[in-house]
């Protein structure tokens, strides 16, 4: 499936997606515009599958991928038109339950573990005793009515296009997948050749065979992409030049200069992405390594350190000490902020 | 003479010292003794004068190349414009202006600075006793009082002593500023307020007059500021008659002359020694000062000459008319003061040829009784504030008399005065009023308008007539017949302090022997002392006028017998002869000629008119203008005022709305 | 093979839909569910980019926004609380006196319940140690 054929499907998707989302929005009158809701997300959601299936190979990885999304996706919808705030919550809990899922997918048992304790354990049963105690025995206005439906499902689905887009224009260019070291190794021997004088030998540095500076600059930076195109464009001229074919030693060298900007100018930005702070090494690969140079697993992914839980606490205690201390002497002030607050209140009220 | 320079400066400065220190600690540290700074700085000041004055004098008779009775000493520069690197003469260019601080001295100014300060002095130690109730409590505003004298003290001798009309500007509107702040020195007072404010705008009127006159000086001379400069009548080409004009407008505007005299009556809401000494003795004699200044330029234009003595002549008339009639003591010597600043105007405006020795004959004339006035006037004033203070502040000629017997000394005061004012020989105003009178006479054998000056000195002795009849009038219903007391005293009358009588006493000799002191016939002679002022011509010997003299003292002696025929039995008959005599020209003299009225009619009314459209335009035009300006801003944020409603959740969406618009523009940059 | 696309795709949808909720609904404790939605969205995005790049940082940031969001969850509910004392709802709407001044307060209309579905009672919690009145619990869910 191509992009332009994915994104169509995609802004099909959504448009079902929002007629979904604002059908089910709790309105003043509602009458059976719930049940278009309901089946414009079925829509939604078969288009969905059948862009994932027809993207991505048939594994168990994309079942259960799909699974899990499906439960996210289909209970964060009914959390936010849920009129029953208790209902929204359990929702909310099946959402969390699933995104564990996703989780573990990502190879993040304890994170996963982590989630499912800290939401659907603790924040959402305290919000069930929250709403119990504040002992709201009848419906309320508020949740029956929405605040601004159509300009909040329209907002939130735009949004949700342009965030998609984006990343399907992104991806598929494949931008920074090159080859830092292979590069700077061409640029090197592009810059030796550009001192010889002589025609024939310049030419036999520059074109020995498989040798061939463009192609293997091209190969290094991934074979497609904008970079490629600007090769294309810049030292070949849509192929109408060709360092192979010319005889001109100053033609040749002015496309050979304009090769080696390319290539210095796609470092200099590929190194404005690079981290640079040095860790320990507890947290994996090193965010300095290119792509190319990371472990692979069998399925030809990142290998994550096999020990999650371990690799995590290492990290934890290690690089990101002062960051936990913190985030345990935040979670004391709230506790303690809590409590203030709620004591505070009552003499307010009497008075 | 040069020695006398070196401390100069001095002499006004220290006031003008004493007066801030006044402004600054009075209130605080000196309260009952704020009057300190005031009289230390005025004795100061007068022996400084005294010193000064004797080298003149030296100078005076030494007829000395090398030692010159007129010398200009510039202490520093005050400011200067334009550009700094032009140097000497080449500074004298239009847009290039240096002003210095530089003083004057020659026989004119010494002559007044010994007034000034002596006078100054006396009045400030009078005002001691005269700020204070029965009971010794001072006034309130006690320090302001003397710091505003001493500041005007230091102001009025910047204005006599400056060698430059920038300098002689500053004074002028100084002694102006100091005599606004002392008309309103009660300003819990509206009339007080009033006064003030009109004393300060009618006077306004002048000085702006005044500036164009210097102004045109200014650039008619070459660009000169100084006196020497500027009294060299080869530099003019023209623009010397219009200036002298203009110049003589804002003497108007001082010296309380007609039209612009209607200020002096009023600002006798003013405390009597302030009235003796700003509106009596020292401030309303600038402009005769500085007409006597610039008298060689006056002397050259007789048209403006003849403008000059007429305004004089009529302002003196008219004053003198009016003040028949009036029953408030205070504003009977006001506008007796008016007549007598007449009278000056008359001699100045009586020196016509430049060639002849009319000029110095006339500004000596003038300058004499300018001094004579100044010391009889104060004496008067202080008189009747001696009384005003006796009679808790009523003044009011129907409502007293008989004093003589209770204020004895204050009656020995006020009648030296009455009688000097009334020209009675061998009384101070009798030397000098000769003087004018034959200045005139003698004018009018030289003028091309013969006519026109025997008219004005005919005028002249009439007017001596008056004077002597509504001083004398003024004296025997304030002293004479029976007893007449106002409630407010509750029958208790007792003579003033001694800090305000000894003043009286002294300045009572002074209105005694001044006159016969400074007569031609002494060698203290004021004539042949500024007879000696360079720049004119030495005086020949000229005998009495005995025809201005008989004539004189003739009138003089009718109007103080006419006054004892109406009023010698005191005030009792008073009310019966204002009352039984009401016709038009007694009506006319008391609501003195109308001119506040007509004024009133004449100018402010339209001004009134014209303010009143000015006020509506504002108010309605432009203000409208600008709130509409103030309302397309408010329009416009009405538009989006309703955004902030206060939802937490309109909030939320607008911020999601701005980051969809730029994730949309990323996403179709790509 | 799936890649790192479809799990940020799932990730930027879990967030919208939690913003959707977030401003739509008006009850204060959906408010809050819907964004700690947007945080496991966001937890989602973390955690596939730690899996594509074979390290460990991704995970370690998403138990930071799990502590954060504890926090957050305590001092919300207390806050929910101490308003809902105040005002007797759980309505955002009630709060809304930082408007403009003049702006008159957004009234929502009493609105006629449909009877097209039936409103649900919340449940409520029994007094401890008695035996809950047969009917009350009849009418819960």
């Amino acid at each position: 499936m191509n992009d332009q054929s994915w994104m169509t499907l995609t802004n099909l998707s959504l448009l079902f997606g929002w007629l979904a989302v604002y059908f089910c929005l709790p309105k003043r009158i509602s009458g059976s515009s719930r049940l278009i809701g309901y089946v414009a997300g079925c829509i939604a959601l078969i288009i969905s599958a059948i862009q994932i299936f027809t993207t991505y190979s048939f594994n168990p990885e994309l079942v259960l991928f799909c699974v899990f999304s499906f439960f996210a996706v289909v209970g964060s919808c009914l959390m936010i038109v849920a009129q029953n705030p208790a209902h929204g919550a359990i929702c909310f809990a099946l959402t969390i339950t699933s995104t564990g899922g996703i989780f573990l997918l990502l190879a993040a048992p304890f994170v996963m573990a982590a989630n499912i304790i800290v939401y659907a354990g603790a924040i959402i049963v305290t919000f069930l005793f929250l709403l119990m105690l504040v002992n709201q025995h009848n419906a309320d206005l508020a949740d029956s009515e929405s605040r601004e439906p159509f300009l909040a499902s329209v907002t939130g689905f735009i949004l949700m296009g342009s965030f998609i887009s984006i990343l399907t224009a992104s991806f598929s260019s494949q931008s920074l997948s090159g080859n830092r070291n292979e590069i700077e190794l061409i640029i090197n021997e592009t810059q030796q050749a550009l001192s010889i004088t002589n025609l024939s030998e310049l030419k036999a540095k520059v074109i020995n065979g498989d040798n061939y500076v463009v192609t293997k600059l091209k190969n290094a930076l991934g074979g497609s992409g904008i970079w490629v195109e600007r090769i294309e464009v810049d030292v070949q001229k849509n192929g109408t030049l060709m360092i192979n074919k010319s005889d001109d030693i100053v033609e040749i060298k002015t496309a050979l200069t304009s090769l080696v900007s390319i290539g210095t100018e796609y470092l200099k930005y590929r190194s404005l992405l690079r981290p640079s702070i040095a860790m320990v090494g507890n947290s994996g690969a090193d965010p300095s390594l290119p792509l190319g140079k990371i472990r692979k697993d069998q399925s030809g992914r990142p290998a994550m350190p096999a020990d999650n839980t371990t690799f995590l606490g290492k990290l934890l205690f290690s690089d990101q000490l002062i960051a936990v201390e913190l985030a345990g002497l935040l979670l004391l002030v709230a506790t303690i902020g809590a409590i203030v607050i709620v004591r505070q209140l009552p003499t307010k009220v009497s008075s | 003479m040069y020695d006398a320079m070196a401390y100069l400066w001095m002499i006004p400065v220290i006031p003008i010292i004493a007066g801030f220190i006044t402004f600054i600690i009075g209130p605080s540290l000196l309260r009952s003794h704020a009057h300190l700074p005031c009289i230390i700085a005025g004795l100061i000041s007068f022996v400084l004068s005294l010193f000064v004055l004797n080298d003149v004098v030296k100078a005076v008779e030494s007829n000395d190349i090398s030692n010159p009775s007129s010398v200009s000493v510039s202490y520093f520069e005050w400011f200067r414009t334009g550009d700094p690197n032009l140097v000497g003469e080449n500074i004298k260019t239009a847009g290039s202006l240096k002003a210095e601080f530089s003083l004057r001295l020659d026989p004119l100014s010494s002559a007044m600075i010994v007034m000034v300060t002596f006078l100054g002095t006396l009045i400030a130690v009078f005002s001691t006793g005269y700020m204070r109730d029965h009971h010794g409590h001072i006034d309130p505003g006690y320090p302001r009082f003397f710091a505003s004298v001493s500041l005007f003290l230091g102001s009025m001798l910047i204005l006599v002593l400056a060698d430059n009309v920038l300098l002689l500007y500053a004074g002028w509107e100084g002694v102006g500023l100091c005599s606004y702040l002392l008309i309103g020195f009660w300003f819990e007072k509206p009339s007080a307020c009033k006064a003030a404010r009109k004393a300060f705008l009618v006077t306004r009127l002048g000085d702006v007059a005044l500036f164009l006159g210097f102004a045109l000086l200014w650039v008619s001379s070459g660009y000169h500021l100084d006196f020497d400069g500027l009294l060299t009548l080869s530099n003019y080409d023209s623009g010397v008659g219009l200036a002298c004009f203009l110049m003589f407008l804002g003497a108007c505007g001082k010296s309380a002359q007609f039209p612009l005299h209607v200020w002096l009556p009023d600002a006798m809401e003013g405390p009597s020694p302030v009235s003796a000494l700003i509106h009596a003795a020292t401030m309303v004699t600038a402009g005769v000062y500085l007409l006597a200044r610039f008298m060689p330029l006056f002397a050259s234009v007789p048209e403006v000459q003849m403008v000059v003595i007429g305004i004089g002549a009529f302002t003196s008339l008219l004053a003198a008319l009016i003040a028949l009639t009036q029953t408030d003591l205070k504003r009977i010597l006001a506008y007796s003061t008016m007549s007598q600043l007449g009278y000056m105007f008359m001699a100045l405006g009586s020196g016509i040829d430049v060639k002849s020795a009319l000029p110095i004959l006339a500004l000596s004339a003038a300058i004499f009784h300018l001094l004579t006035h100044a010391f009889f006037k104060a004496l008067l004033f202080l008189s009747a504030g001696s009384v005003m203070h006796s009679m808790h502040d009523v003044i009011d000629l129907r409502r007293i008399g008989g004093l003589r017997k209770v204020l004895p000394l204050t009656h020995i005061g006020f009648l030296c005065g009455a009688l000097a004012l009334a020209g009675l020989p061998p009384f101070a105003g009798f030397w000098s009023k000769d003087e004018i009178l034959s200045v005139i006479h003698e004018t009018s054998k030289h003028s091309n308008y013969p006519w026109f000056y025997i008219l004005m000195w005919a005028t002249g002795i009439f007017v001596a007539f008056l004077t002597a009849f509504y001083t004398f009038r003024a004296y025997f219903l304030t002293f004479w017949g029976g007893l007449k007391l106002p409630e407010e005293c509750h029958g208790e009358v007792h003579e003033s302090p001694k800090s305000m009588t000894y003043p009286l006493l002294l300045l009572s000799v002074f209105a005694i022997g001044i006159g016969f002191a400074l007569s031609n016939s002494t060698p203290l002679s004021i004539e042949k002392f500024l007879g000696k002022t360079p720049g004119y011509l030495l005086l020949e010997h000229h005998d009495h006028d005995w025809l201005t003299v008989g004539f004189a003292t003739a009138s003089g002696f009718a109007g103080l017998i006419l006054a004892f025929v109406f009023y010698g039995k005191g005030g009792v008959t008073f009310s019966e002869q204002s009352s039984g005599r009401s016709n038009f020209a007694v009506e006319l003299s008391k609501n003195k000629f109308f001119f506040d009225e007509i004024y009133n009619k004449l100018l402010i009314a339209p001004l009134n008119l014209v303010f009143y459209c000015s006020r509506i335009f504002d108010q309605y035009i432009l203000d409208g203008l600008v709130d509409l300006i103030a309302h397309i801003p408010r329009m416009i944020a009405q538009l989006f005022r309703p955004i902030q409603n206060g939802l937490v959740q309109f909030y939320a969406l607008a911020m999601i709305l701005a980051v969809t618009v730029f994730l949309i523009a990323l996403a179709r940059s790509m | 093979m799936l890649d790192l696309k479809i799990y940020l795709i799932l990730g930027a949808i879990l967030f919208c839909i939690g913003l959707i909720g977030f401003v739509s609904r008006r009850n204060m404790i959906t408010m809050f569910l819907s964004a700690e939605l947007m945080l496991q969205g966001v937890a989602i995005n973390f955690l596939a980019f730690s899996r594509f790049r074979g390290n460990l940082q991704g995970q370690s940031f998403v138990l930071f926004i799990l502590s954060v969001a504890a926090c957050e969850a305590a001092i919300a509910l207390a806050l929910i609380v101490i308003l809902y004392r105040a005002k007797n709802s759980l309505d955002v709407s009630k709060w809304q006196d930082l408007r403009e001044e003049d702006l008159e307060p957004n009234e929502d209309q009493e609105i006629l319940l449909v009877d097209s579905y039936q409103v649900q009672p919340m449940p409520t919690l029994p007094v401890a140690g008695h035996r809950p009145a047969q009917e009350e619990d009849a009418s819960h869910v």
